[in-house]
């Protein structure tokens, strides 16, 4: 915790969880998906008090404007409907209504493209802090503090020990690792949370191996 | 080196060590603790301080209606209502005040931009108070920014010994930590004695021990926003007080750990659920059922 903690965020009303988390949710999910990757659809599930007093918050707007890139303080939230019509962005809200075995503000973004769905879920922790538990079935854990690389691979050895050495070669330090695997299809997906951005023209390098299926990198969220 | 402190009277000690009004310090402290140069935090606290005077200026701009329809222009009535009359209970600055305050809080409720200071729900306090008051005496600049700095410092105390979260220790920890911040940065603007600054502050939060966290259906409007005027008025209160020699006898970081005990003995219903207080009202009820059957 810092002084613009404690005074701060400057950030689009009302609520820290509801909207500014809310927010960030959005942007950081765009994030993980690809900012510059096009997609057909975006479907939005609200969970819990985000279903329940979400539209009250502005929740709604907050999380298509984080979609959009906004950040916590830009004006353009209040008339992300508007903005997204406009740039052809297809989207859809569903309120789901309360569900236990999900966060308090928690959210599933979905985003459909050529058939193919890509989803991350999140959810909103306080003080507009986010929580990212969820990437396509994989459990993580990401609080968009630390820029990260994300790599989806075949479940066989090796994949830690070649992704590990590209990083040391480019002398970025590893914060923290996750590994998590879906034996139903023998594949895994790796988060190394680092401590700089990985340098995108490295990522042919991780590709040299024919077992990784996708590569990922996602900037950290900067306001935090 | 970073610096470290744990209450405030930790961060008294060290600040008096250092020679530097409690500003100052603070500056030093987030400057080394964040590493970036005391240049950089300053003007990252004169941005913050840019859009806590904007919102104050928006704000009064026009009416401000929220989605629910609760808030209904209440800055700019007591704006319209004291420049048609000239009528003021006690004094133009004394209404200014209360308007200033009004304008901020409504601002979040209707999803402007403001800061949160330290929350969302608690916005208005120290732009209503702290702003209104070194507009009004002509205060420098750079003094305000370290007044900023001041209040964020008092605030870290609350987060160290307790929380700043309604859902967790109320209205309390919220308008009422916003008023002991705004208290003490108000006093620095002033004094560099420490001892008036934490004296104003315990005070504001002496006066609040207790307050509850009740919105009507979750929502930072009914009665968050006429609270925070309240918490401004108390802040300056407070620090009339402390610049008038009175002293705490109790320490703030032992008031705050009463905010804290208090805060744990609240039931759920009076923590930010919407259920309790005022929330829990017939009335509030039928207004929240109102809502609800137009949102759909």
């Amino acid at each position: 915790m810092g002084i613009f903690d404690i005074i701060g965020p400057v950030m689009i009303g009302p609520s820290s969880s509801h909207t500014a988390g809310a927010a960030r949710i959005g942007k950081y999910a765009r994030r993980i998906y690809g900012v510059h990757k096009p997609f057909d659809l975006v479907e939005i599930d609200l969970y819990n008090s985000f279903s329940e007093s979400g539209i009250g918050h502005g929740t709604d707007l907050a999380i298509l404007g984080g979609i959009l890139c906004f950040s916590v303080d830009d004006e353009r939230i209040l008339k992300s409907f508007e903005i997204a019509k406009e740039m052809g962005i297809n989207f859809k809200f569903n309120f789901k209504g309360i569900d236990e075995d999900v966060g308090e503000n928690a959210c599933k973004i979905t985003f459909h493209n050529n058939g193919k769905s890509f989803y991350v879920w999140g959810e909103s922790i306080g003080g507009g802090l986010i929580h990212i538990s969820n990437i396509n079935g994989y459990s993580v854990s990401l609080f968009g503090r630390h820029p990260v690389l994300i790599v989806f691979a075949k479940d066989v050895p090796g994949i830690i020990a070649h992704v590990s050495k590209i990083i040391a070669d480019a002398h970025i330090n590893i914060a923290k690792a996750e590994i998590e695997r879906d034996s139903s299809v023998s594949e895994s997906l790796s988060v190394f949370k680092l401590d700089a951005d990985f340098p995108k023209d490295k990522i042919p390098l991780i590709l040299e191996n024919k077992n990784i299926l996708e590569v990922m990198t996602v900037e950290r969220l900067e306001e935090l | 080196m970073k610096i470290k402190f744990r209450s405030f009277s930790e961060l008294k000690e060290k600040a008096m060590g250092s020679n530097l009004p409690l500003g100052k310090f603070l500056i030093q402290y987030e400057a080394l603790n964040e590493g970036k140069d005391p240049d950089f935090v300053i003007s990252r606290m004169d941005r913050t301080l840019t859009a806590m005077e904007e919102s104050i200026i928006k704000g009064l701009k026009g009416r401000n209606t929220s989605k629910t329809g609760f808030v209904d222009g209440w800055a700019y009535r007591v704006q319209e209502f004291s420049k048609d009359f000239n009528f003021h209970l006690l004094s133009e600055e004394f209404t200014e005040v209360i308007k200033n305050t009004l304008a901020v809080s409504e601002m979040n409720a209707c999803m402007g931009r403001i800061v949160a200071a330290p929350t969302a729900g608690s916005c208005g306090v120290l732009p209503g108070s702290l702003l209104t008051v070194a507009k009004l005496k002509g205060v420098e600049r750079n003094k305000i920014i370290e007044a900023l700095f001041v209040a964020g410092g008092i605030g870290e105390a609350f987060q160290m010994l307790a929380s700043l979260s309604g859902a967790r220790h109320g209205c309390q920890a919220e308008v009422g930590a916003a008023s002991s911040m705004a208290a003490g940065a108000i006093v620095s603007l002033f004094s560099d004695d420490i001892d008036a600054v934490e004296s104003a502050s315990a005070f504001a939060l002496k006066n609040v021990l207790g307050l509850v966290c009740d919105p009507i259906g979750g929502f930072v409007e009914i009665p968050c926003i006429k609270r925070n005027v309240m918490g401004a008025v108390n802040a300056i209160a407070s620090a009339q007080m402390a610049l008038s020699g009175i002293r705490t006898l109790i320490p703030l970081d032992e008031v705050i750990i009463a905010m804290k005990r208090i805060g744990e003995k609240l039931p759920e219903e009076l923590r930010e659920t919407g259920l309790g207080g005022v929330a829990g009202t017939e009335t509030a009820k039928l207004l929240l059922k109102k809502f609800k059957e137009k949102g759909s």
